[in-house]
C-alpha cells in the first residue's frame, strides 16, 4: 500500500470500517512507515478527546419549557413567517395591519376635511359654486300671479 | 384521550421521570413476541419507539413527555456542540420538541423515529445558524468565547457544560485546555464538517444513520469527515508544540 492511500485510510482504520484485507495490508504499511505511525496515534488521541467529552444537560426545567411553548403556539396558530427563521406573531401582525389602516384612515379621510379653510363660508347645496343655469320660460319654478 | 391540538402537560407527578431518565411507562413495555421467543434489546426498543410514536401522532401528552425526556439529552447536545452556545442551544433543543409534536402527522414511519428527530434537530441548528449570522452573531464566537475560558481558567470550577473525564487535578487541567482547544478550533470549522464531527464523534453515531439524516452519502461523509479530523489533529498539534 502506498503511503497517501495509508493516510487516507486512518480515519476509516480507526472506526473500525476497514475490509479485513485493507487492515492488513495498511497494518504492513504502518510497521515500515514512522510518519502514518506518528498521525495514526495523533490521530486517536484527537478522537479520544472528542468521544470523551460528557454530553451536556438541558435545564432541569426542559420539558417544562417545551410545554409552555407548544401551548403558546397553539393558541397562535395563525403565527407568519413572512420567509424569517422566526415567526412573528399572529397578534403582532394584526397590530401592525390595524395600525397601517388607521393611517391610511387618517390620510385619505381625516386630513382632507381638515385641509378646507374653516373660515370660508360653506354651502351644503350639492350644486354649490356652479353657475347658475338660465330658467326657460314657462318652467314650474316660476311664480304665479293670481 | 386528548386531542391532537392539546397541548402536552408536564406536571411533574405524572410524568416524573424514572432513575434512569428513560421513562417508558407501562403501556410502552414489551408484549410476547408472536412466537413466543424473547425479544432482543432492539426489537424490544423498536417495539416501544413505534409504540410511542403511535400515541403521540393521536396526541397523547404522556407519550410526547416521555419522548421528550427519552431524547432531550441527546438533542442537546447535538445543537450545543454544533451552536457553541448554551442559551440558543437550549431555544434550539425546544423548538426541535415543538416541531416534533406540531408534525407528528407528518412522520410516515419510513424511516426510525430517532432520525426522523435527529433530521428535525440539524435543520434547526443550521436555520439558527443561518439566522445568527444575519444578525452578526457568528457561530465562531460562542465557542470561541468558551474556549477562551476554559484555556484561561486551567484548573478551578467545573463549568457545567464541558467536561472532560480526567480524573486527577493535574491531568484535569490538562484535559480541559485540550478539550477548550478542540472546541475553538471547531468553532473555526465549516458548518457542515463541525456537524460530522459532533454527529460522528461526539454522539457517535453510524455512518448509514450520519447519511439518513444530513442526506449525504456515506462516501461524502467519510471523506469530509477525515478531513475535519485532520484539521483537528494539526491545530492540537500547532499548539502542543
Amino acid at each position: 500500500m502506498d503511503h497517501q492511500r495509508a493516510q487516507d485510510l486512518l480515519s476509516d482504520y480507526l472506526d473500525g470500517e476497514l475490509s479485513d484485507e485493507s487492515i492488513s495490508e495498511l497494518e504492513q504499511h504502518l510497521e515500515s512507515c514512522d510518519e502514518c505511525q506518528s498521525e495514526l496515534e495523533s490521530l486517536g488521541d484527537t478522537l479520544s478527546v472528542l468521544k470523551g467529552l460528557k454530553p451536556a444537560d438541558p435545564s432541569p426545567d426542559f420539558l417544562q419549557q417545551v410545554t409552555k411553548k407548544v401551548r403558546r403556539r397553539s393558541k397562535s396558530a395563525f403565527d407568519f413567517n413572512f420567509g424569517l427563521d422566526r415567526k412573528i406573531p399572529f397578534e403582532a401582525v394584526s397590530m401592525i395591519l390595524l395600525g397601517i389602516l388607521l393611517a391610511l384612515y387618517l390620510i385619505l379621510v381625516v386630513l382632507p376635511k381638515e385641509q378646507v379653510d374653516p373660515a370660508a363660508p360653506t354651502s351644503t347645496r350639492p350644486d354649490a359654486g356652479a353657475p347658475m343655469k338660465p330658467v326657460p320660460p314657462g318652467s314650474g319654478s316660476q311664480t304665479m300671479t293670481p | 384521550m386528548s386531542s391532537a391540538k392539546d397541548p402536552p402537560s408536564a406536571s411533574p407527578d405524572q410524568d416524573a421521570p424514572s432513575p434512569k431518565g428513560e421513562a417508558l411507562t407501562d403501556a410502552d413495555q414489551d408484549a410476547p413476541s408472536p412466537k413466543g421467543e424473547a425479544l432482543t434489546d432492539a426489537e424490544r426498543a423498536k417495539l416501544q419507539e413505534r409504540r410511542l410514536v403511535r400515541r403521540l401522532r393521536r396526541g397523547d401528552q404522556r407519550a410526547f413527555a416521555t419522548i421528550v425526556r427519552t431524547y432531550q439529552q441527546r438533542v442537546f447536545n447535538i445543537v450545543f456542540r454544533f451552536l457553541g452556545n448554551r442559551e440558543e442551544a437550549e431555544d434550539v433543543a425546544q423548538d426541535v420538541f415543538v416541531t416534533v409534536y406540531q408534525n407528528a402527522q407528518n412522520f410516515r414511519g419510513d424511516s426510525k423515529f430517532s432520525t426522523w428527530l435527529y433530521r428535525v434537530t440539524v435543520n434547526h441548528c443550521k436555520n439558527r445558524l443561518k439566522y445568527l449570522k444575519r444578525r452578526g452573531r457568528h457561530m465562531g464566537r460562542p465557542l470561541d468565547e468558551v474556549a477562551e475560558h476554559l484555556m484561561a481558567q486551567g484548573s478551578g470550577e467545573t463549568q457545567p457544560a464541558f467536561h472532560a473525564a480526567i480524573p486527577r487535578p493535574d491531568e484535569l487541567a490538562q484535559g480541559r485546555q485540550l478539550e477548550a482547544l478542540i472546541l475553538r478550533e471547531m468553532g473555526k470549522m465549516d458548518e457542515d464538517h463541525r456537524l460530522l464531527v459532533v454527529l460522528r464523534d461526539i454522539q457517535g453515531m453510524s455512518y448509514q444513520e450520519m447519511a439518513d439524516v444530513t442526506g449525504l452519502n456515506v462516501g461524502t461523509i467519510k471523506s469530509r469527515l477525515h478531513r475535519a479530523r485532520l484539521a483537528l489533529k494539526e491545530a492540537l498539534a500547532r499548539h502542543m508544540r
